[in-house]
């Protein structure tokens, strides 16, 4: 019982340092995600992390509270899921309370713009690095590659929202496997010892 | 009437989050027609909370809901709009996940995350140019096209962002630094040299 308490504590620290230091989006995350809980916890797999992420994109919400939200449900049910969230937002309530009561002029301090300047500009090679390594899983084939393309030139060209860009993604596999099912074969065989959503 | 107004903040934000698909910016018009609605509060109120919950760390939804519900109910109004965000998809989680999980090793699960990894790489590659164009264009020249910003590469480049954020690459990649602390150097460093 003591164990289990002491690890829910454990959830909420974790994601409340992750909160901290999540700037300009969820994806910020991922570093942090693979710092604290692949490495040193090992409370999730590296190769989970792209699954994670792929499912907390296809539900409603803030991506970094899904996150948050299905990494705590893995780590201890329904208390880590509640642990986690509450957790990741409880950085923003404090700031955004004490800036609404003290502050309300913060971002016109010139200190504060460049701080954030700095900040942003390793966020960039934060999401770069993840980016990278994320691709290295998603890359198995001429088929996956193409599809990357396609997203990222849908994404960077066009005003499509990520969620038709994602609904592609779930097509595509799904067609894969009800009109080739020899190439499904092929695929999951080669696939077998990286997928692993667990 | 505190309550009632609170009832409604929380309907507002779990609504928010229902329709929140990838992105904290589609949000914006909606939570603008409904504070207009209640007369809640201004625009340029509005605006200004929006910009705040950029800077600020936390998910852009998290930060505007927290701010909304404190400007109309005080710290009640805060907690209520806080929670109102994660809350749809937490149930979605917790009743959804565990379906997938029996399921995960049917081939057509298995086929369904083999297109939709290389998705989620591209909505992170993207995420790349995103971010990277708030921070290394110039704000000049940050509603101005391509072709101006390349023709004015000295004008529109904030190289003091470009060393930064290459620094920063070759020593998450090279080293295992943590990532905390290289965002605490980046803000003394941001402070020091713009």
């Amino acid at each position: 019982m003591e164990d289990k308490k002491q690890n829910l504590i454990n959830i909420y620290l974790t994601f409340f340092m992750i909160g901290i230091v999540t700037f300009g989006g969820g994806y910020v995350m991922i570093p942090f995600i693979e710092k604290e809980m692949v490495e040193k916890k090992k409370w999730i797999r590296q190769n989970e992390i792209i699954d994670i992420i792929a499912i907390t994109q296809s539900i409603p919400g803030a991506l970094s509270t899904n996150m948050s939200a299905l990494v705590g449900y893995k780590i201890a049910k329904v208390k880590g899921s509640i642990a986690a969230v509450l957790g990741v937002i409880s950085p923003s309530f404090i700031i955004i309370v004490l800036i609404a009561t003290f502050f309300t002029q913060f971002q016109d301090l010139e200190v504060v713009q460049n701080a954030f300047l700095g900040i942003r500009s390793m966020v960039v090679a934060l999401i770069a690095v993840a980016s990278i390594k994320i691709s290295k899983t998603a890359i198995v084939d001429t088929n996956t590659f193409i599809v990357v393309l396609i997203a990222v030139l849908l994404l960077l060209f066009t005003n499509i929202e990520p969620i038709f860009i994602i609904m592609g993604g779930f097509s595509f596999g799904m067609m894969i496997y009800y009109i080739f099912p020899r190439t499904t074969t092929k695929i999951l065989r080669k696939g077998d010892d990286y997928i692993d959503i667990d | 009437m505190i309550i009632l107004i609170l009832i409604r903040l929380f309907l507002l934000f779990v609504k928010v989050a229902l329709f929140n698909f990838g992105g904290g910016f589609a949000m914006i018009p909606l939570i603008s027609a409904e504070l207009e609605q209640y007369q809640w509060l201004t625009s340029q109120e509005f605006m200004n909370i929006i910009a705040i919950s950029q800077m600020t760390p936390g998910a852009i939804a998290i930060n505007t809901s927290t701010f909304v519900g404190f400007q109309v109910a005080g710290i009640f109004g805060a907690m209520v709009s806080t929670l109102a965000i994660p809350l749809p998809s937490m149930i979605l989680v917790i009743v959804l996940y565990p379906v997938l999980d029996r399921n995960k090793n049917h081939p057509l699960v298995k086929m369904v995350f083999y297109g939709l990894r290389p998705v989620v790489a591209g909505l992170i590659i993207a995420a790349v140019f995103f971010v990277g164009n708030t921070a290394v264009i110039t704000s000049e020249y940050i509603d101005m096209s391509f072709i101006e910003v390349i023709r004015n590469p000295l004008k529109s480049l904030n190289f003091g962002s470009i060393a930064i954020a290459i620094v920063g690459f070759i020593l998450i990649s090279k080293t295992k630094i943590n990532p905390i602390l290289l965002m605490v150097v980046a803000a003394i460093v941001g402070i020091l040299i713009f």
